[in-house]
């Protein structure tokens, strides 16, 4: 394993802090190879369907003796209507029932080492109606550094897309395909049957994964493309290396079209579909930009190359090791730009998923919160505010986006908290996403922007192909802070807390002493939810003068009593808006004299719109 | 010419009949008024003392509105229903309202004058509130039917053209939009023909003014459309101007008296728009009477009504 000095783009300044942190640690350029993977696979067309053989070189990296080896057969949550995963998504079961749409992975044969004889009846599902987990008991286990070979075979029947495995029309995407082992760790292993909200999760280790389709096919896939066969019976084998990734998949379409561009000697491959070339520039030039900022701070991109491939998927964008996939439309609008945005977001998921390969199946937020926290950053250094949509001065970015979905759930599930036990998808959404990615811009609003970028930057490099935990991200915010921020990841992380708080109300009264007018001033503030965050406050006077107040913010209401010389003419808690997680903005001030002319504005606008309203409906 | 003949004469038409733009303009400020004032007293509670609501003069902020909608999302869900029974209200107050309107500008079209008093006002809306609520039902039906048109044919261009370039399908939506609302405009061109003959002849069943409208839409398909699309584009110039005037308002910045003239000219807009109801209205009186010579009964009607006005 090679080991090398962290790199560092040219020109990005990074503080001593981090360089105090990371010396003598070398930024790791390679992971450690627990299970790697040779699989050769045949697509049939006409049957929709795959035949593939494959061989997994696994480790026993840990100091346990394993007595049994945990695989996820993914294609089986769509076997039929019992899975837990379709248990789980009653419409999509529904309509898989109505379209007889099913999947499956069957293992046809299993063995170990050396040994010719067959397991595959000895292994085990984990639940009666759930075939997404098996189990085979090994008859001696394996003693740590022990690394058996394990050679499957194995059948999948692909469905129509359901999630995120299958075809429409000639258009096929393979992901979570293959019989995969579980992750070996702490004595136990983790190994999730697919079902609602839980995304895999896997250990590094080389791929070498020979496809064969129909020769008029183009395909897409992950790793490094290094060899090509021609079969000479209408279909061609494509041999792929993927060095030091947890995942493989691979699309293909006769009708791709392939654009190409390089950013810092990396390639980025692009597979659009015929319809959708005329979005090449934009989703190119966003990966580059991703690519590059990403680079530059969590460590540099360690392959040299990057494959998006357009195809539909349920939730528009899939993130895969060195490999993106982003549902594209036509629609060719300058105004909106979801496209980029989305390519944006799994170009961040390179690092936080790809190289730091947290648990997604129990602690969701480390990559996606992370990943929403970084690409709002990205779209508003190229996009501004209005970085979703800009359209005829009405803006709206990704800001406003985990703001709507936080506040639509702010308190149905905590961000910490393994992916099936949210309430909904919503609330997975708007707690591991939108809720997550708030609460990191608490924190650098809490810590300063520059110690928030070091705490990231330490983070992802220490942690450079390896599996961390919520627990570890805390550590290196509290190591890099100097702080115990227990105060604000207890509630934050793992609780459902509300955040609110008020300025209820600012009593003056105006006295005359030594022939001097002094003003007596009670200010009411208020905590309007349960969960207990510090507030700063500032005060504003008519002559200009400012002073800044403090609270701890647990009492459930707080008054500030204080004399001047002048009167009041605001009070804002949050001042400089450091608090993302407060539900409501708009009580977070009050100014003495009314907001006569922007209100007027709005209401008069409103009004208009409701005149122009009844000019349509009453044109009869 | 004679299109743009027709269009001057409904234009000085509407105008003399001032009133009847008036009572237009004034029902829909009055229901507006009714809408807002809920939602403004929300929005006071809100906004009135609150700093970052000074950035409404500026722009629109829409991470203020969103806290805004979800810390009042309980009282905005009763304001919906709220909304939506009183839009359902002055729909129907509307075509109370308009049988007299109408009447009064076909009498006025026709006679060079009308009588404007408020108990003669009413009884006309009186008489023909049943005939008109049931043209109206008649209407939805045929904005039904448009809109099943459009779905069909988007199916069907789907069937067509869904080998073609992904360029020339997204110009084929904008295709069949124009086609869709040409049939719109044809039904709301036939259903003012089906007014004009509700209230030109008395006893006139609502099934044959709507027979009678397509026949006559048929037979002078070409002036009729022409009209029309004049008057769209009368409309369309209006509210370019209005919006020019708007942006050059907007850079003189924001200060109150700019806020002021702002509101004014959203009414002024409002007053015009009340106008161009009428406009629409008389211009069609003019082509009809121009091309529908013989509708004996209108005259019978006329006579009646100058009879019953002068015992
Ligand atoms: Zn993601």
């Amino acid at each position: 394993m090679s080991k090398l000095k962290p790199q560092l783009r040219p020109g990005l300044f990074l503080p001593g802090i981090i360089l105090s942190f990371l010396a003598g640690s070398a930024l790791s350029e390679e992971a450690l190879r627990v299970a790697s993977y040779d699989i050769e696979v045949q697509l049939q067309l006409a049957e929709k369907s795959l035949s593939a053989r494959e061989h997994i070189r696994y480790t026993n990296h840990s100091d346990y003796l394993i007595d049994t080896l945990y695989f996820s057969l993914y294609p089986n949550a769509f076997r039929d209507e019992n899975s837990l995963f379709l248990r789980g998504y009653e419409k999509l079961r529904k309509r898989c029932k109505r379209e007889n749409n099913w999947a499956s992975l069957d293992i046809k044969r299993i063995v170990l080492g050396s040994d010719q004889l067959d397991l595959s009846s000895q292994l085990m599902p984990l639940s009666e109606h759930d075939m997404t987990v098996v189990k085979l008991p090994l008859a001696q286990s394996l003693r740590p550094r022990e690394s058996p070979d394990i050679h499957i075979e194995f059948d999948v029947k692909l469905p129509e897309v359901i999630d995120r495995l299958g075809y429409r029309g000639d258009n096929f995407i393979i992901a979570q395909w293959f019989p995969k082992l579980g992750v070996f760790e702490g004595g136990r292993w983790k190994c999730y049957p697919y079902q609602q909200n839980t995304e895999p999760f896997a250990d590094f280790g080389d791929y070498r994964v020979k496809i064969t389709l129909p020769e008029n096919f183009v395909a897409a896939a992950c790793g490094y493309l290094q060899s090509e066969r021609d079969n000479g019976d209408g279909t061609r084998t494509l041999g792929y290396y993927a060095p030091s990734v947890h995942d493989f998949a691979w699309a293909a379409d006769p009708s791709y079209e392939i654009f190409t561009d390089t950013v810092d000697q990396i390639e980025i491959e692009l597979y659009l579909k015929p319809d959708h070339t005329n979005k090449a520039g934009r989703i190119l030039s966003a990966a580059k930009e991703a690519l590059s900022y990403c680079s530059g701070r969590f460590g540099r991109y360690p392959y040299n190359k990057l494959t998006i491939v357009d195809t539909e998927i349920a939730g528009n964008g899939m993130e895969l090791p060195t490999m993106i996939t982003i549902g594209v439309r036509y629609f060719p609008f300058c105004w909106n730009r979801f496209e980029q945005a989305v390519v944006v977001h799994e170009v961040v998921h390179q690092w936080f998923y790809g190289m730091l390969a947290s648990n997604q199946a129990e602690e969701a937020w480390l990559d996606e919160g992370l990943t929403t926290f970084v690409t709002a950053k990205i779209l508003e250094q190229m996009f501004g505010e209005g970085n979703f949509v800009d359209f005829c001065g009405l803006q709206f970015g990704a800001y406003q986006m985990d703001r709507l979905t936080y506040l639509w759930e702010p308190s149905t599930d905590p961000i910490y908290q393994p992916g099936w036990e949210f309430d909904s998808e919503l609330s997975y959404f708007a707690s591991t996403y939108s809720k997550a990615s708030l609460a990191l811009k608490t924190l650098e609003g809490h810590l300063g922007s520059e110690v928030m970028d070091s705490v990231l930057v330490i983070y992802s490099r220490k942690f450079r192909f390896r599996h961390p935990t919520t627990f570890d991200f805390i550590s290196i915010a509290e190591e890099v802070s100097d702080e115990d921020l227990s105060w604000f990841f207890a509630p934050v992380l793992f609780g459902t807390e509300v955040c609110d708080y008020a300025v209820s109300e600012i009593n003056s009264e105006k006295r005359e002493e030594n022939e001097q007018l002094v003003y007596d001033h009670r200010i009411k503030l208020r905590r309007l939810g349960e969960m207990i965050l510090p507030v700063e406050v500032k005060i504003v006077f008519a002559d200009g003068q400012e002073i800044f107040k403090q609270w701890d913010g647990s009492a459930g209401h707080h008054e500030i009593e204080l004399q001047s010389s002048s009167p009041i003419e605001v009070v804002v808690i949050d001042p400089d808006r450091k608090n993302h997680l407060d539900v409501n903005f708009n009580n977070n001030s009050k100014t003495s004299l009314p907001q006569a002319d922007a209100v007027f504005k709005l209401q008069t606008r409103i009004f208009f719109c409701i005149e122009s309203l009844l000019q349509w409906v009453t044109a009869f | 010419m004679k299109t743009i003949d027709h269009f001057l004469k409904g234009l000085k038409n509407s105008l003399a009949s001032w009133r009847l733009g008036i009572v237009l303009f004034v029902f829909k400020f009055i229901c507006a008024l009714f809408l807002v004032i809920p939602l403004n007293a929300l929005l006071s509670e809100s906004f009135e003392h609150n700093l970052y609501a000074s950035s409404f003069l500026t722009r629109l902020d829409l991470t203020l509105i969103i806290d805004f909608i979800q810390s009042n999302i309980q009282g905005l869900k009763v304001y919906l229903v709220f909304f939506l029974l009183t839009l359902v209200a002055a729909v129907l107050l509307n075509i109370f309202l308009s049988g007299a309107i109408f009447r009064l500008l076909c009498d006025g079209f026709r006679r060079g004058y009308y009588s404007f008093t408020i108990g003669h006002f009413f009884r006309l809306s009186g008489r023909y509130l049943f005939r008109l609520s049931r043209l109206f039902l008649y209407s939805l039906l045929f904005y039904i039917v448009v809109i099943a048109f459009h779905l069909v044919f988007a199916e069907l261009s789907k069937a067509i053209f869904g080998g073609f370039s992904a360029s020339f399908r997204f110009a084929w939506i904008f295709v069949r939009l124009a086609i869709t609302g040409f049939l719109a405009m044809l039904v709301v061109m036939t259903f003012d023909y089906a007014k004009i003959h509700v209230v030109s002849v008395r006893h006139i069943k609502v099934k044959m003014t709507i027979k009678e409208a397509m026949i006559f839409v048929g037979k002078n398909f070409g002036g009729a459309v022409l009209l029309y699309l004049l008057l769209i584009l009368g409309l369309a110039a209006t509210v370019a101007i209005f919006w020019g005037l708007d942006r050059g308002l907007g850079l003189l910045g924001t200060s109150t008296i700019v806020l002021i003239l702002t509101f004014l000219l959203q009414q002024t807009l409002s007053v015009v728009r009340s106008f161009y109801r009428l406009l629409i209205f008389s211009s069609q009186i003019s082509f009809f009477d121009d091309n529908k010579k013989v509708l004996p009964r209108f005259q019978e009607e006329q006579e009646e009504e100058e009879s019953a006005e002068s015992t």
